[in-house]
Protein backbone atom coordinates (compact mmCIF):
# COMPACT_ATOMS: atom_id res chain seq x y z
CA UNK A 1 0.00 0.00 0.00
CA UNK A 2 3.09 1.96 0.62
CA UNK A 3 3.47 2.99 -3.41
CA UNK A 4 0.41 5.87 -2.37
CA UNK A 5 2.63 7.67 0.21
CA UNK A 6 3.99 10.52 -0.42
CA UNK A 7 8.52 10.38 0.58
CA UNK A 8 7.50 12.66 4.14
CA UNK A 9 4.71 9.94 4.55
CA UNK A 10 6.79 7.11 4.19
CA UNK A 11 9.74 8.79 6.65
CA UNK A 12 6.22 9.21 9.21
CA UNK A 13 5.97 5.51 9.25
CA UNK A 14 9.52 4.44 9.19
CA UNK A 15 9.87 7.45 11.96
CA UNK A 16 7.09 6.06 14.06
CA UNK A 17 9.05 2.44 13.92
CA UNK A 18 11.89 3.91 15.41
CA UNK A 19 10.52 5.55 17.72
CA UNK A 20 8.65 2.14 18.84
CA UNK A 21 11.85 0.79 18.76
CA UNK A 22 13.66 4.02 21.17
CA UNK A 23 11.00 3.70 23.50
CA UNK A 24 11.45 -0.21 23.36
CA UNK A 25 7.06 -0.42 23.22
CA UNK A 26 6.42 -3.78 22.53
CA UNK A 27 4.06 -2.73 19.34
CA UNK A 28 3.85 0.12 16.96
CA UNK A 29 0.70 2.13 17.99
CA UNK A 30 -0.97 5.05 16.27
CA UNK A 31 0.69 7.06 19.14
CA UNK A 32 3.63 6.48 17.60
CA UNK A 33 2.54 7.39 14.16
CA UNK A 34 1.98 10.67 15.99
CA UNK A 35 4.75 11.43 17.07
CA UNK A 36 6.02 10.21 13.60
CA UNK A 37 3.61 12.98 12.03
CA UNK A 38 5.21 15.42 14.38
CA UNK A 39 9.22 14.44 13.06
CA UNK A 40 7.81 15.41 9.35
CA UNK A 41 8.62 18.59 7.52
CA UNK A 42 4.73 19.79 7.79
CA UNK A 43 4.15 17.95 11.17
CA UNK A 44 4.50 20.81 13.61
CA UNK A 45 2.83 23.22 12.06
CA UNK A 46 -0.15 20.66 11.11
CA UNK A 47 -0.21 19.80 15.03
CA UNK A 48 0.66 22.91 16.71
CA UNK A 49 3.77 20.77 18.61
CA UNK A 50 6.80 19.31 18.50
CA UNK A 51 7.92 15.90 18.60
CA UNK A 52 9.60 16.16 21.83
CA UNK A 53 5.74 17.40 23.32
CA UNK A 54 4.56 14.67 22.05
CA UNK A 55 6.82 12.23 23.70
CA UNK A 56 6.24 14.28 27.31
CA UNK A 57 2.77 13.78 27.12
CA UNK A 58 3.06 10.00 26.68
CA UNK A 59 6.07 9.96 29.22
CA UNK A 60 3.62 11.83 31.45
CA UNK A 61 0.59 9.73 30.41
CA UNK A 62 2.96 6.33 31.98
CA UNK A 63 3.92 8.22 34.60
CA UNK A 64 0.35 9.03 35.53
CA UNK A 65 -1.08 5.62 35.08
CA UNK A 66 1.96 3.88 37.71
CA UNK A 67 0.71 6.85 39.56
CA UNK A 68 -3.28 5.58 39.61
CA UNK A 69 -1.74 2.19 40.81
CA UNK A 70 0.18 3.74 43.92
CA UNK A 71 3.76 3.35 42.38
CA UNK A 72 5.20 6.78 41.82
CA UNK A 73 8.89 6.46 40.09
CA UNK A 74 10.37 9.44 37.78
CA UNK A 75 10.64 8.12 34.09
CA UNK A 76 13.33 8.77 32.03
CA UNK A 77 12.73 10.95 29.26
CA UNK A 78 15.61 9.98 26.90
CA UNK A 79 17.18 7.37 27.71
CA UNK A 80 20.58 7.30 27.05
CA UNK A 81 22.94 4.33 26.66
CA UNK A 82 23.37 1.33 24.67
CA UNK A 83 21.52 0.86 21.39
CA UNK A 84 18.23 -1.08 21.75
CA UNK A 85 17.30 -4.51 20.89
CA UNK A 86 16.08 -4.20 17.17
CA UNK A 87 13.35 -7.09 16.87
CA UNK A 88 10.38 -7.28 14.45
CA UNK A 89 7.26 -5.40 16.01
CA UNK A 90 3.89 -5.60 14.77
CA UNK A 91 1.66 -2.53 13.85
CA UNK A 92 -1.24 -2.91 16.33
CA UNK A 93 -5.05 -2.66 15.29
CA UNK A 94 -5.21 1.53 15.58
CA UNK A 95 -1.93 2.24 14.04
CA UNK A 96 -3.47 -0.17 10.70
CA UNK A 97 -6.59 1.62 10.79
CA UNK A 98 -4.84 5.74 10.83
CA UNK A 99 -2.92 3.97 7.49
CA UNK A 100 -6.32 2.67 6.17
CA UNK A 101 -8.06 5.93 6.93
CA UNK A 102 -5.20 7.94 5.26
CA UNK A 103 -6.00 6.36 1.88
CA UNK A 104 -9.43 7.01 2.63
CA UNK A 105 -9.23 10.55 3.55
CA UNK A 106 -7.00 11.25 -0.13
CA UNK A 107 -9.31 9.06 -1.96
CA UNK A 108 -12.48 11.40 -0.86
CA UNK A 109 -10.30 14.44 -1.55
CA UNK A 110 -9.36 12.83 -4.90
CA UNK A 111 -5.97 13.24 -3.98
CA UNK A 112 -3.30 10.62 -5.91
CA UNK A 113 -0.86 10.41 -3.40
CA UNK A 114 -0.94 9.92 0.83
CA UNK A 115 0.37 12.71 2.39
CA UNK A 116 1.32 13.59 5.99
CA UNK A 117 -2.01 15.67 5.69
CA UNK A 118 -3.65 13.02 5.42
CA UNK A 119 -1.96 10.87 7.94
CA UNK A 120 -3.45 13.99 10.38
CA UNK A 121 -6.78 14.00 8.77
CA UNK A 122 -6.70 9.91 9.82
CA UNK A 123 -5.57 10.43 13.33
CA UNK A 124 -8.53 13.02 13.82
CA UNK A 125 -11.18 11.20 12.08
CA UNK A 126 -10.50 7.34 13.85
CA UNK A 127 -10.24 9.11 17.17
CA UNK A 128 -8.35 5.95 18.93
CA UNK A 129 -9.24 6.67 22.73
CA UNK A 130 -5.43 6.57 23.50
CA UNK A 131 -4.87 9.34 20.86
CA UNK A 132 -7.91 11.48 21.66
CA UNK A 133 -6.28 11.48 24.93
CA UNK A 134 -2.96 12.36 24.29
CA UNK A 135 -4.14 14.78 22.04
CA UNK A 136 -5.95 16.11 25.18
CA UNK A 137 -3.15 16.36 26.86
CA UNK A 138 -1.16 18.56 24.23
CA UNK A 139 -4.16 21.04 24.52
CA UNK A 140 -5.39 19.66 20.66
CA UNK A 141 -8.82 19.35 19.66
CA UNK A 142 -9.76 16.48 17.58
CA UNK A 143 -12.20 18.59 15.40
CA UNK A 144 -10.08 21.72 15.67
CA UNK A 145 -7.30 20.12 14.16
CA UNK A 146 -9.25 18.20 11.15
CA UNK A 147 -10.75 21.88 10.37
CA UNK A 148 -7.22 23.62 10.62
CA UNK A 149 -5.55 20.64 8.78
CA UNK A 150 -8.29 21.17 5.55
CA UNK A 151 -7.78 24.61 5.74
CA UNK A 152 -4.06 23.94 5.04
CA UNK A 153 -4.81 21.59 2.23
CA UNK A 154 -7.13 24.00 0.43
CA UNK A 155 -5.02 26.86 0.32
CA UNK A 156 -2.29 24.61 -0.84
CA UNK A 157 -4.33 23.18 -3.53
CA UNK B 1 12.44 -11.99 59.78
CA UNK B 2 9.05 -11.78 57.59
CA UNK B 3 9.15 -14.68 54.94
CA UNK B 4 5.55 -14.32 54.07
CA UNK B 5 4.72 -13.92 50.40
CA UNK B 6 5.17 -10.26 49.31
CA UNK B 7 1.58 -8.85 49.33
CA UNK B 8 0.35 -6.68 46.54
CA UNK B 9 -1.30 -3.26 48.11
CA UNK B 10 -4.76 -2.60 48.17
CA UNK B 11 -3.91 0.75 45.42
CA UNK B 12 -1.90 -1.99 43.15
CA UNK B 13 -5.18 -3.95 42.77
CA UNK B 14 -8.52 -1.55 43.01
CA UNK B 15 -6.71 1.26 41.54
CA UNK B 16 -9.00 3.18 38.37
CA UNK B 17 -10.77 -0.50 38.26
CA UNK B 18 -12.86 1.24 36.16
CA UNK B 19 -10.35 2.43 33.12
CA UNK B 20 -8.70 -0.76 31.93
CA UNK B 21 -6.71 1.37 29.76
CA UNK B 22 -4.85 3.31 32.95
CA UNK B 23 -3.96 -0.05 34.62
CA UNK B 24 -3.11 -1.66 31.45
CA UNK B 25 -0.93 1.30 30.76
CA UNK B 26 0.65 0.58 34.23
CA UNK B 27 1.34 -2.72 33.53
CA UNK B 28 3.48 -2.14 30.14
CA UNK B 29 5.82 0.68 31.61
CA UNK B 30 6.26 -1.10 34.47
CA UNK B 31 7.47 -4.10 32.04
CA UNK B 32 9.69 -1.55 30.62
CA UNK B 33 10.92 -0.44 33.33
CA UNK B 34 12.02 -3.60 34.83
CA UNK B 35 13.60 -4.57 31.42
CA UNK B 36 15.68 -1.93 31.81
CA UNK B 37 16.45 -2.26 35.48
CA UNK B 38 17.67 -5.39 34.23
CA UNK B 39 19.94 -4.82 32.12
CA UNK B 40 21.69 -2.15 33.27
CA UNK B 41 22.30 -4.57 36.58
CA UNK B 42 23.06 -7.41 34.47
CA UNK B 43 25.76 -5.01 32.61
CA UNK B 44 27.13 -4.06 36.06
CA UNK B 45 26.91 -7.66 37.38
CA UNK B 46 29.54 -8.53 34.34
CA UNK B 47 31.74 -5.68 35.08
CA UNK B 48 32.40 -7.02 38.36
CA UNK B 49 33.18 -10.11 37.14
CA UNK B 50 30.07 -12.29 38.04
CA UNK B 51 29.49 -15.54 35.61
CA UNK B 52 26.38 -15.93 33.75
CA UNK B 53 25.26 -18.84 36.09
CA UNK B 54 25.08 -16.93 39.07
CA UNK B 55 23.41 -14.10 37.26
CA UNK B 56 21.06 -16.77 36.04
CA UNK B 57 20.47 -17.94 39.61
CA UNK B 58 20.08 -14.51 41.31
CA UNK B 59 17.61 -13.64 38.43
CA UNK B 60 15.54 -17.01 38.89
CA UNK B 61 16.53 -18.13 35.31
CA UNK B 62 19.07 -20.30 33.24
CA UNK B 63 22.45 -19.48 32.80
CA UNK B 64 21.65 -20.12 28.51
CA UNK B 65 18.44 -17.35 29.18
CA UNK B 66 20.51 -14.50 30.65
CA UNK B 67 23.59 -15.20 28.47
CA UNK B 68 20.79 -15.55 25.36
CA UNK B 69 19.10 -12.30 26.31
CA UNK B 70 22.19 -10.27 27.33
CA UNK B 71 25.37 -11.89 26.39
CA UNK B 72 26.24 -9.52 23.53
CA UNK B 73 26.75 -6.31 25.00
Amino acid sequence: MFEHFSADAVKVVHAAVAEAQRCEDPVISAEHLLVGIATARDGPRLLGVEADDVRRARSDRDRDALAAVGIDVALERHVPGRPRRRRHRRFTRDAKGVLDEALKQAIGLQHRRIGVEHLVLAVTARCDDDVVRLLDRLGIDTDRLRATTLDTIRRAA
Amino acid sequence: MDDREPTVSATLLDADADDPATGLRAVVTLRRLAERLEAEHVARARLAGWTWERIGDALGVSRQAVHKKHGRS
